[in-house]
């Protein structure tokens, strides 16, 4: 391996983590913009938790927004009934996250379901989701939602405080998932994202790797969803809806770049940047946003990450 | 030298003067709107906001308010709350509005109520549902125009029912299985039997169905006589005709929304009623004329659709011009708090609020339907004044 | 007795919307996930046209049918067209934005109000009754014979026409069709306009019996499940899956709670993926390819 490249390995973490822990100094204090770059840092969690599961092992998990929805509503619910500390409820509603995936990755592997069979089972459970939300409204206040204010965790109400946060959480799973893509589970993941079966007939436990990535991606869901939760003050199906999360992180994974490091958080920056562009335009934001997003795919079919390794030459993580 | 130089001194002062006087009276009144332009509700938020925003040009047209003109900042929030709250951040930290507007969906009320908690500035919800919190004792800073009431429209309905049917009522309800609806029709179904009229069915039927028939065959196979339907238009009207496709001839009552007018007018089924707050166009009222006009410099949606975000405009316009100039927040709520708006017929009487009321005093009912040989909509109940407690 | 008729429709409906996913996947692998929205422009084509030909209702209906083969073959040759060979999730993912498009332009021109074709082409839509008090409306009717027409046509265009075979090559091994001399860019833009046309046909039937607005396209997801329940590769299948899965929401919304009609059609998927992953129809292999 390269010297830039091992260099470039060690020094993207960090370069990112200062960029970002420094644009609270480039907005300003604008409370609106505090507001959009804390959402952005909560996005890209979720895509590199997609990174990790549909990136690195093919499983195409279409109910992001519901596991972290499930671990959001299921961590709010237990503080507010049972008087529990948001502690002790997020660790369990990460659990319950990291199981749901777990099962699911599962089963698929399991019953030997392709990458679109999986992606109708996940969506399917998505949509049961938002209905078991609906339907279960005396515990989840339907579609009005619960306030989360003052549920505890008053670090998570300050305005920058709350950013730190996001951002410790960003750069502890971007951590994780270096360690995890560079050792050898890291290996095992490449070999089976490449050829399953020859992978299998190398003696690659492809069960374990496979459920362990989604359980590990499914994880940092559920702790960033519940996270998420008490920072937006209250929690309501819409937020972690299918086209609020789903389409968005898919978005942002692949046009930032699947399998990258940088994909995500680039994939993030960008489509916040054209979230913000659009929305001046009134009722026109829905036409252009469609419209970018094509434009955007068709213009960098692989992603952003290897685009910039041809312009530049260096190979970006 | 000198005579000169306070010649030019003075010229410069008062040009300064005047151009400081001048961007003075530029300077507006802000105000934000973030309203459903698109996404869910779009059809009925999106009349309601582009009426307010014709209102506010044809009133900057004739000179503004006190010579200042109002500004009105929209945004989309596609019935997102998310979106709701970045425009409630925006309008209150970097825009420095007086006054926030909500038309969209009841999901974007929490982070628009907690911005403007936050920053103590008024949230009036224009053709938005009332929340519960502005009728007496009201909410300190949530104001409400909206035509719709809940509870009270449905006793004013049963009533209604009570009165037009010819001998006893078997009432079948319908709503939409979302939970305002849903509440509403359940209230009405508690409520009958104390009218004498008697609930053999209720409805609930889910947002996006192809499908009504299902529905009205079990309102059928129950042997309604009346239908009492509040709801979105769409499953009111859906219903309805499912109804009539599988040969019912009972009488129907639903709630009317903005375009209720042309509704009727596309349906011709004379027992067919609507009952609402907002007068028709039909009665072609001087300031049915005024909404023409203004509509007819160029919007994509029907006039008779405008009629309650212009009542809004109206309210808004009365209230700024209660706020002396240079305006703050706790003005305009002050303003707010003792305006009595001349709605000039659009509603059936004048819109006041007090200090514990921010709904409004008294709340005006009527109801039409369509009548064949007059080919047009005609007064099935004119004028019916509820006072609100 | 009505129920039976309320199914008819329902999976006829869905039948047709069916149809465009698997004449696009069987073609090319690829899941239009923008075919509601098509679906839906399809219904407000015929508005439009219906008030631009007022007085020739049935010029409006057939330059209506006329647009929507001719948007779905823009769609292929300005969009998918780039995506042949690439993955097949970079291409589903560009009809998702493909889909946001179209619905800011729905939105953008004709707004979000409920809108009624039926009124601009003056024609009316009476309710007709069958025996045993059940009632099917006009537009139900002239449905059932839709389906009958548009799958007979494509099921005798894919077995018997030069066209209609050079397709099912082109599904089969487009590679190995290629080397054999068959233009696979037209061969895609015609499936492309023939599902488009189908999805269109089918929003038109809907916006006739109860209007237009940005809700059709909810059916247009709902009938995607129908597609896969018969076998995305197969058109029997797909007729074979909406009765089955219009049954069992009719059935649903009879005797069950109303609300879960919406999520019937996706128990049925799953069902079906636990029993038979590839469709009642589908083959094995094309199953396993995914």
């Amino acid at each position: 391996m390269s010297t830039t490249g091992s260099w470039l390995r060690y020094a993207t973490l960090p370069s990112v983590g200062l960029v970002l822990a420094c644009l609270p100094l480039a907005i300003l204090g604008s409370a609106l913009y505090a507001r959009l770059a804390t959402q952005m840092l909560a996005y890209i969690a979720y895509t590199v938790a997609f990174n990790l599961i549909f990136g690195h092992t093919r499983q195409l998990f279409l109910c992001l927004g519901a596991l972290a929805g499930a671990s959001a509503y299921f961590s709010v619910i237990l503080t507010r009934e049972l008087g529990l500390s948001p502690w002790l409820t997020v660790l369990l509603g990460t659990a319950l996250a990291a199981a749901l995936g777990t099962l699911f990755s599962y089963i698929s592997v399991r019953r030997g379901l392709g990458v679109i069979f999986l992606g109708i089972v996940t969506l399917a459970f998505s949509l049961m989701f938002e209905n078991l939300l609906l339907g279960l409204r005396d515990l989840t206040r339907g579609e009005t939602g619960i306030v989360t204010k003052g549920l505890g965790f008053g670090i998570l109400g300050e305005r920058w405080a709350s950013y730190y946060v996001f951002l410790g959480l960003l750069l502890l799973a971007l951590a994780l998932y270096q360690a995890l893509v560079s050792s050898k589970i890291g290996l095992a993941l490449r070999a089976l994202s490449d050829d399953e079966l020859a992978a299998e007939l190398a003696g690659i436990n492809v069960v374990r790797y496979k459920v362990l990535a989604a359980g590990v991606g499914s994880a940092l869901l559920g702790v960033v969803g519940a996270c998420y939760a008490y920072y937006n003050g209250y929690v309501n199906p819409s937020i972690f809806s299918l086209v609020g999360v789903d389409v968005v992180v898919l978005v942002m994974l692949l046009f930032g770049g699947m399998g990258t490091l940088l994909g995500p958080v680039l994939g993030g920056a960008v489509f916040t940047v054209v979230n913000e562009l659009v929305r001046p335009l009134g009722p026109l934001n829905l036409l252009v946003y469609g419209a970018l997003l094509i434009v955007l795919f068709l213009a960098f079919r692989e992603g952003l990450v290897v685009a910039l390794r041809r312009a530049t030459g260096l190979p970006l993580p | 030298m000198q005579h000169r130089t306070w010649h030019r001194l003075g010229l410069t002062l008062a040009a300064v003067a005047v151009l400081f006087a001048v961007a003075q009276a530029q300077e507006p009144y802000r105000v934000g709107l973030s309203a459903a332009l698109t996404g869910r509700g779009a059809e009925t938020y999106a009349p309601v906001s582009e009426a307010i925003r014709l209102y506010v040009a044809r009133l900057n047209a004739r000179g503004g308010i006190h010579g200042h003109p109002v500004e009105l900042l929209v945004e989309d929030n596609v019935a997102e709350p998310s979106r709701a709250a970045a425009h409630a951040k925006k309008f209150v930290s970097q825009d420095g509005v007086l006054l926030m507007l909500n038309a969209s969906l009841s999901s974007t009320y929490p982070p628009m109520i907690h911005e403007a908690k936050r920053a103590g500035v008024p949230l009036f919800f224009a053709g938005s549902v009332c929340p519960r919190e502005v009728y007496p004792p009201a909410d300190p800073l949530l104001f409400c125009s909206t035509a719709f009431a809940a509870r009270y429209d449905s006793e004013f309905a049963l009533d209604f029912i009570k009165e037009t049917a010819a001998g006893p009522v078997k009432l079948a309800l319908v709503s939409m299985s979302i939970p305002i609806s849903r509440g509403e029709v359940d209230y009405a179904e508690q409520l009958a039997p104390s009218r004498g009229i008697e609930p053999v069915s209720n409805q609930s039927i889910p947002p996006p169905t192809p499908n009504y028939a299902p529905f009205a065959a079990k309102i059928k196979a129950a042997g309604a006589t009346w239908v009492y339907a509040w709801a979105p238009w769409v499953t009111q009207v859906k219903t309805f005709e499912a109804l009539r496709q599988l040969g019912w001839q009972g009488k129907f009552l639903a709630y009317a929304h903005i375009n209720a007018e042309e509704e009727l007018a596309r349906l011709q089924d004379e027992h067919f009623y609507v009952f609402g707050a907002n007068a028709f166009f039909s009665h072609n009222l001087p300031v049915h004329q005024e909404i023409l006009q203004a509509a007819a410099q160029g919007t994509m949606h029907p006039p008779t659709q405008l009629a309650e975000g212009w009542v809004a405009g109206m309210v808004l316009e009365a209230v700024l011009a209660g706020v002396s100039w240079p305006p703050t927040p706790a003005k305009v709520l002050a303003a707010m708090n003792r305006v009595r708006v001349d709605t000039r017929g659009l509603r059936g009487g004048p819109l006041e609020w007090t200090p514990t009321n921010h709904f409004r005093t008294t709340h005006y009912y009527r109801v039409y339907r369509w009548d064949r040989r007059q080919q047009g909509a005609v007064l099935a109940k004119d004028w019916t004044a509820v006072a609100i407690k | 007795m009505q129920l039976v008729v309320n199914t008819l429709v329902l999976a006829a409906t869905y039948a047709l919307i069916a149809c465009g996913y698997v004449l696009v996947y069987r073609v090319s692998r690829v899941l239009n996930l923008a075919h509601g929205e098509l679906m839906m422009l399809g219904g407000y084509l015929l508005l439009t046209t219906a008030s631009l030909f007022a007085g020739r209702p049935l010029l409006a209906v057939a330059v209506a049918l006329l647009l929507s083969l001719g948007l779905g073959l823009l769609v292929y040759v300005v969009l998918m067209r780039h995506f042949t060979g690439e993955s097949v999730l970079a291409a589903v993912l560009v009809t998702i934005a493909l889909g946001i498009l179209l619905r800011g332009l729905a939105i953008l021109l004709w707004t979000a109000q409920l809108q009624y074709p039926l009124v601009a082409l003056g024609w009316q839509n009476p309710a007709l009754s069958l025996g045993g008090g059940a009632v099917i409306s006009a537009a139900g009717l002239l449905t059932l014979a839709a389906v009958a027409v548009v799958y007979g046509g494509l099921l005798l265009f894919l077995r018997y026409t030069p066209w209609g075979i050079r397709m099912r090559a082109a599904g089969e091994n487009p590679l190995l069709a290629a080397q054999r001399g068959v233009a696979l860019p037209q061969v895609l833009a015609l499936a492309w306009g023939l599902a488009t046309l189908s999805g269109g046909l089918a929003g038109m039937l809907l916006a006739c019996d109860s209007g237009i607005d940005g809700t059709a396209v909810i059916v247009g997801l709902k009938a995607f499940p129908v597609a896969l329940v018969g076998g995305l590769d197969s058109l029997s299948g797909a007729l074979v899956g909406a009765l089955l899965v219009a049954a069992a929401e009719v059935l649903a919304i009879a005797y069950l709670d109303p609300l879960v009609s919406d999520v019937v059609p996706f128990f049925v998927l799953l069902a079906m993926l636990l029993l038979r992953p590839w469709g009642l129809f589908g083959r094995r292999e094309a199953f396993e390819r995914v």
